[in-house]
Order: C-alpha cells, then sequence, then structure tokens
C-alpha cells in the first residue's frame, strides 16, 4: 500500500515535470545534444582503438560496441529520472530548500531525486538501441526472450545501484561545505565505467570495480547478462552488492538527515 | 608598459589565491594520477600480447599518458570562465569594469597565474608517481620510458601557446553568458570536444591520418598530445609548422575574443548601471 502510493506520488511529479520542460525547449534539447556528444566521443575513442587491435582482454569490436550503447542505455534512463534531482542534494542542504521537501508528504528523497525529470536525455535511449542492435546482429547473437528478460534485469538492477551511488556521493553534503573533491573521483569513476570494458580488469581489479567501488558494473553487468556470461553466482553478486549499497545509502541518507539543521528545522 | 605591470600584478595575486587554496591544487594533481591509474588499467589489457600498438610500446603508451593527462588538466582557465559566466549572469559583472585592466587582459593574466602554480604541483606529482613507477633508476624494469631533456623543454613553448589559446576559447565561451545566461551546455561540449582532439583521452599517433593531418592545423594537439610526444623525444619535425599554426591561431583567437566581448557585453545590464 505504501508502496503504490509511493508510485502514484512518483506518477503525478513525472506529469507535473514534462508539462514544464514542455515550455523549456533550450534546455531540453541542450541536454540532448550534450548528452549525444559525449555517447559520440566514447564511440569515436573505442573506434580509434579498434583501428589499432582486434580485441581488448578478448572483447572483439562488436561486443565492445554493445558495451558502449548499454552504458548510453544506462546513462540516458539515469539522467531522465533522476541524475538531475539528486546533482540538487548539496544545494539543497546548504540552502536549506531541503525543508520544502521534508514538509510534504512524500518520500524527501525520491521528491528531490524524480523532481527534475529530463525527458530530453530518454532520446539518448535511440542511438543506444540502434548501437546494441548493430552489435548484436554482428555478433550473431540474435537474443531469446529470456536474453531479453535477462538484459531488462540486469539494466534495472544496475540503475537502483547508480541512484545509490549517486546519493552517497553526496551525503557527505550534510557535513561538509565543498564537495569538489568528491565530486571529482566520482567523475573519474563514471569514466572510467564507460571507457574501460570489464575484460580489462585484472586480479583484484575485479573487487575493487565490482565489489569495492561497483561503478564497473554498471555497463559491464548487463552486457554479460545479455550474453548469459553473468551466471547463477554473477546475478547472485549482483544482486547482493545492489543490496548492500541500498541499505548503505538509506542509512547514510537518514543519517544525513538527523545532522541537518536549517532556518526552518 | 604600465598595463603589462597590472597584468602581472593580477597574475601576482591569482597565483597567491591558489596558495590559499592549495588543497584544491593537490587534489587535482591527485585526481590527475588516478585518471592516468585507470587509462593504464585499459591499456595493459590492450598490450596483453602485443609489443606495440600503433607504433607505442606500453613504456612509451604509460610514459604518454602520465604527461598529457598532467599536461592537460594544468589549464585554469576553465574554471576561471566558469566564474566569469556566473558572475553575468548574477549581475555582478560590473565589478570587472572597476579593475585597471579590461576584462580580456584580467582573464588572460588570472588563469595564467593560476595554471602556473597548478603546474608546480603538478610537476611535484608527475615526480612523485614517475618515481613510483621506476622511472629513476632501472629503465629496463620501468613502466615508464626516459624522459627527452630538450624535447621536454621544446615542450614548455608549445603548451604555453596551446594553454592561451585554450583560455582565449574559454574567454569567449564565457562571454556568451551575456547572450544565453546559462552557458553549461556550451562549456561541457567544448570540454569534452578539446579533450578528444588534444590527445588527452587517446594518443593523436592512434588516429588514422586524414586525422592527425586535420588536428595539426589547428591548436588542440599542443594542449597535451605534442608536449608528450616532444618529452618522450617524438614530433621533433613538425615543431617549426607547429608553431607557426599556433601564433596565428593565436592571433585569430585574440581578435575574435575582442570582438565577442564588444559585441556581447553591450547585452549587459546590472541593477544601478
Amino acid at each position: 500500500m505504501k508502496a503504490l502510493r509511493k508510485l502514484s506520488c512518483l506518477r503525478v511529479l513525472i506529469a507535473t515535470r514534462l508539462s514544464r520542460q514542455a515550455s523549456e525547449a533550450g534546455s531540453f534539447w541542450a541536454a540532448l545534444i550534450v548528452d549525444s556528444l559525449v555517447f559520440f566521443i566514447q564511440a569515436a575513442v573505442f573506434w580509434v582503438i579498434y583501428l589499432n587491435v582486434d580485441d581488448i582482454g578478448g572483447w572483439d569490436k562488436w561486443r565492445s560496441v554493445f558495451f558502449v550503447g548499454t552504458f548510453t542505455l544506462v546513462d540516458g534512463l539515469y539522467m531522465t529520472f533522476y541524475f538531475f534531482g539528486l546533482l540538487g542534494i548539496p544545494e539543497a542542504v546548504s540552502t536549506g530548500r531541503l525543508d520544502l521537501y521534508l514538509a510534504k508528504p512524500f518520500d524527501p528523497l525520491l521528491h528531490l531525486a524524480f523532481g527534475r525529470f529530463n525527458p530530453g536525455s530518454l532520446f539518448l535511449s535511440l542511438p543506444a538501441f540502434a548501437l546494441i542492435a548493430v552489435a548484436a546482429a554482428n555478433i550473431g547473437a540474435w537474443p531469446t526472450i529470456g536474453d531479453i528478460a535477462a538484459y531488462l534485469g540486469a539494466v534495472i538492477l544496475v540503475l537502483i545501484l547508480v541512484f545509490d551511488l549517486m546519493v552517497l556521493m553526496r551525503v557527505p553534503a550534510f557535513w561538509l561545505k565543498r564537495l569538489g573533491a568528491v565530486n571529482a573521483a566520482e567523475n573519474a569513476l563514471v569514466e572510467f565505467a564507460f571507457r574501460v570494458p570489464p575484460s580489462a580488469y585484472r586480479g583484484g581489479m575485479k573487487i575493487l570495480f565490482r565489489v569495492v567501488l561497483p561503478y564497473g558494473l554498471i555497463a559491464a553487468f548487463p552486457t554479460e547478462a545479455f550474453f548469459g556470461d553473468a551466471g547463477a553466482g554473477g546475478w547472485a553478486a549482483a544482486i547482493a552488492v545492489v543490496a548492500a549499497f541500498t541499505v548503505l545509502m538509506r542509512f547514510a541518507w537518514k543519517r544525513g538527515l538527523a545532522r541537518y539543521d536549517s532556518a526552518g528545522g | 608598459m604600465m598595463r603589462l605591470s597590472a597584468c602581472a600584478a593580477v597574475a601576482r595575486a591569482a597565483f597567491a589565491d591558489r596558495i590559499a587554496w592549495r588543497g584544491d591544487a593537490f587534489f587535482g594533481a591527485f585526481m590527475s594520477a588516478v585518471r592516468v591509474a585507470l587509462a593504464l588499467v585499459l591499456w595493459i589489457a590492450i598490450f596483453d600480447g602485443r609489443d606495440e600498438v600503433g607504433g607505442m610500446s606500453l613504456p612509451v603508451m604509460a610514459s604518454y599518458y602520465l604527461i598529457a593527462v598532467f599536461v592537460f588538466h594544468l589549464d585554469q582557465s576553465d574554471s576561471m570562465g566558469e566564474r566569469l559566466a556566473e558572475e553575468i549572469r548574477a549581475g555582478k559583472f560590473g565589478a570587472y569594469l572597476a579593475r585597471p585592466v579590461d576584462p580580456l587582459a584580467w582573464f588572460l593574466s588570472a588563469s595564467a597565474g593560476r595554471t602556473v602554480f597548478q603546474a608546480a604541483i603538478a610537476a611535484a606529482a608527475m615526480l612523485g608517481i614517475g618515481l613510483v613507477m621506476g622511472l629513476a633508476g632501472t629503465r629496463a624494469s620501468s613502466l615508464l620510458a626516459p624522459i627527452e631533456f630538450l624535447g621536454a623543454l621544446a615542450a614548455l613553448p608549445i603548451l604555453a601557446s596551446g594553454l592561451l589559446s585554450l583560455a582565449l576559447v574559454n574567454f569567449m565561451t564565457a562571454v556568451l553568458a551575456f547572450k544565453f545566461q546559462d552557458v553549461t551546455a556550451f562549456r561541457i561540449v567544448q570540454n569534452s570536444a578539446v579533450e578528444f582532439l588534444s590527445g588527452a583521452l587517446i594518443p593523436i599517433a592512434l588516429m588514422p591520418s586524414w586525422a592527425k593531418l586535420m588536428l595539426e592545423l589547428t591548436p588542440f594537439p599542443a594542449i597535451a598530445s605534442l608536449p608528450a610526444e616532444l618529452a618522450l623525444g617524438r614530433g621533433f619535425d613538425s615543431l617549426p609548422g607547429t608553431a607557426i599554426v599556433l601564433a596565428a591561431w593565436n592571433l585569430g583567437l585574440y581578435a575574435a575574443a575582442r570582438a565577442a566581448y564588444a559585441s556581447l557585453s553591450s547585452r549587459y545590464e546590472e541593477f544601478g548601471s
């Protein structure tokens, strides 16, 4: 019942945001152009690498294209739904804007996150699907319903993980005035997530980037799920990591809220 | 003469300001080190079973990234541009008009002062990483290729010219705030394109020959790729041509920056002005 109420609130929030976005065509196109350029540059980087080598740790050109397409899809989805909202957490904390969210009868974190729904980024899904389809066709891997279901399940799982990681990187705003260092570290880790395919990880790198700092899962896990490389152990590990980070995120958020103080608080 | 001394005073003040915020500079250098390490994760996998890729061995590639990434992140005009755009948007640009140097000269001088401080920190960080990676001493077992002293020396004026070009572009992007208010999207597009075209993301040597030829006619390689190549004892042949190209670009960009400011600043309105 509580979950249904939250979903209903989210639907209203997104509908409101959509009607506001319709009157801000400039920001809509800006988001689309910026996101597309980042995707284009990453595709160009892999294109240049594969002009010089046939494979990266056993991954051929098309497997890497699929990987880039998957990252683009995940990127487009999280930028559509919660990226811009979560980006505003430090400002909401420092200015006291968080009061507005705490006073409303809806989860303040979800309200903050989905309050800046950005449909422009959803258009990134089109080139992402094109890349994924072309790569799958060239690999000769025509998917079964099970492959598609596994892929979609993995994408949803990593969307939850990215949400957790974004909140954890912004919760320090309750204690610190400047988050430049944290933001820079997050940017470097996200860049790593889409620039380095998992076939490049060696030794302890796997533990580091798939468990401790699980940015390496973002595009890698859905790709592995699609091609059946994840296995039962891989799924169990990914679900365990996402569950652990979700619990950690909620705990950190509550600790932050307990520390929050403002003019109206 | 007086104007030059005023510019030098602005640069010194910007340098001193960075000393006050030295934590940011140290962290910037640390993040450059992290970026080099992350790039190496990918390249070690690519070199698995290969002696060379695009004519570069793994030590040459590792050294290339160490230099190119650090050099690329020396630029401080981007953060200066961000600040200038915010001040235009917030109606605080009036303070620039009261300064003893015009906004473009102030922007370039302050960027230079900050960049010099960042360079000092970055040089120390690069040396530290170089030592860690085995640059000093055992060349045979080192992950890095040796640095050519003359090449590194030749890279300095090229890098300074490249950074000047970038600062002029950043100034033009910032003054777009007179017209568009929020220039964040312009800045992200510009920074992403420059990072790729400068060779900070991937060595220009690996690109197809038509792309290399086109990039030689732009100032972008001077911001990362060319200083790294020169320091590694490569790319001396193109040095005279590059110097001419950079001088031409800087003259053109300076004129364009002046023209952009003259035509856009008339749109500025501030309470009380």
